[in-house]
């Protein structure tokens, strides 16, 4: 027999309430505090969630997409203070209402110990033949980073191995400037107000030169028309690959490539939360291989 | 484009004209000239939160600013408004986001023409400015020699093309 879950037999969603006795959005004469126990939980696994009132408002509704987002979006779990990867695939809508699967595996995760994380990887630059960190890359500030380390999202690092791939097919090597930007600039010391939704805040982009033998393709090339054929053919392939490039852009930034997520989306929103917590809190970063 | 880069124009014409009529020799931007502080000067870069060009120039722009050091100093040029604060008159084309680098007693000074999306820009200025060895590649970011001529009287910094 089953246990019973402890956030009740029912659907639990935005307007449930323990002091109204209203669960899966009907009122029920039994006592509980299902929605208190659904908090306690989301809090436990290092979802952000600000009250526990047993109220199930805005706030504990978007607590449940962020731990649903984490359920499907990335297999990376917090477990003490190490890095685990969690081999169950789940497949979850991100709806805010706790379903069966989402009871289940907010369960498991709290009997596996494990805590929310973003899907932050470090890659070796070393160990790719064709791109390289130029002399002005900035290392991340960051526990687990070293001098070599790349650090992108990992649903985003296959633009960086293909990149990689594709450089070398057109005897082209590519010179990285930046990836993963941290969001923490302060405006008041900042000569001008930082942009606070690039695909850079969340790991999806990256900012190279593409150098064909003594030629640095930069932006001043591109704009005169000079580029070499190897950076032209480059760009087609990555283009080609499903990846967008800056110089399409209505003010052409021809550095910028980037696996663009919608940047008004939630996917984005929870992405921003979880990746530039990884860094403000020196959570752990895998480093993930290339092979 | 043209019509942008005329007003422009227009905008900096009021500008050195209001600039005439003002004291500028005690300009924020005149203290750091006599200084011997190399000064950046940007120009119309109009913020926006989600265009990743924008976004891409103010991250290369602000980590220089925090790591250029102390003898480097920063101001905002808007040509559509008039600020005595920053006396210049520009005699050469400088669409939105470009970017003046002036020193006094350099040969000359920079102007880099629309957005710097690349470190090695500020990289080779830096070097420039600060008589340092500039590797060989750099010179492909090098952005291009102006002019720069500073009435003492006015205090107005006349940008002209070429060194």
């Amino acid at each position: 027999m089953a246990t019973p879950s402890p956030f009740g037999p029912f659907e639990l969603k935005r307007g449930d309430s323990d002091k109204q006795q209203t669960w899966g959005g009907h009122k029920r004469p039994n006592a509980g505090n299902h929605v208190t126990t659904l908090q306690e939980a989301l809090v436990a696994v290092d979802i952000p969630l600000s009250i526990i009132d047993g109220e199930f408002g805005p706030g504990t509704e978007q607590a449940v997409k962020m731990f649903q987002w984490c359920l499907t979006a990335h297999p990376y779990r917090r477990f003490n203070q190490a890095l685990v990867t969690d081999t169950r695939n789940v497949t979850q809508a991100v709806n805010g209402r706790v379903d069966s699967q989402t009871a289940s595996e907010l369960e498991r995760w709290l009997d596996q110990s494990y805590a929310s994380t973003g899907d932050l990887v470090r890659l070796d630059s070393a160990l790719l033949d064709h791109m390289e960190v130029g002399d002005g890359f900035r290392v991340l500030s960051h526990a687990s980073v070293r001098d070599n380390d790349v650090v992108v999202a990992s649903a985003a690092a296959d633009l960086i191995t293909t990149a990689n791939t594709k450089a070398g097919e057109r005897s082209v090597q590519l010179v990285l400037n930046q990836a993963f930007r941290v969001n923490g600039v302060p405006v008041s010391g900042a000569v001008v107000t930082p942009a606070t939704r690039s695909q850079h805040l969340i790991g999806h982009a990256i900012d190279c030169n593409i150098v064909d033998g003594n030629n640095w393709n930069n932006s001043r090339t591109f704009a005169a028309g000079r580029q070499t054929d190897g950076a032209t053919n480059l760009i087609s392939d990555l283009k080609t690959a499903g990846y967008r490039w800056g110089g399409d852009f209505s003010n052409p930034d021809t550095p910028h490539f980037d696996k663009r997520l919608n940047p008004y989306g939630d996917a984005y929103g929870f992405k921003f939360f979880f990746n530039q917590r990884t860094i403000t809190n020196n959570l752990p970063i895998p480093l993930k291989n290339l092979e | 484009m043209a019509l942008l880069r005329s007003l422009i124009t227009l905008g900096l014409a009021l500008l050195t004209s209001a600039c005439a009529q003002a004291d500028t020799t005690h300009t924020p931007l005149a203290e750091a000239w006599s200084a011997g502080k190399a000064i950046v000067v940007t120009i119309d870069a109009t913020p926006s939160d989600t265009d990743e060009t924008y976004g891409d120039f103010a991250y290369y722009l602000n980590d220089f600013a925090t790591n250029a050091g102390d003898d480097w100093a920063f101001f905002e040029l808007d040509s559509q408004q008039t600020n005595p604060d920053i006396p210049i008159e520009l005699n050469v084309t400088a669409p939105p986001y470009s970017v003046l680098f002036i020193k006094a007693g350099t040969p000359q000074g920079y102007l880099y023409p629309g957005p710097i999306l690349e470190p090695q820009v500020y990289d080779f200025v830096q070097r420039r400015f600060e008589g340092k060895e500039v590797p060989e590649y750099l010179y492909q970011f090098g952005p291009d020699e102006v002019r720069v001529e500073m009435d003492e009287e006015s205090g107005l910094f006349k940008v002209g093309v070429g060194p």
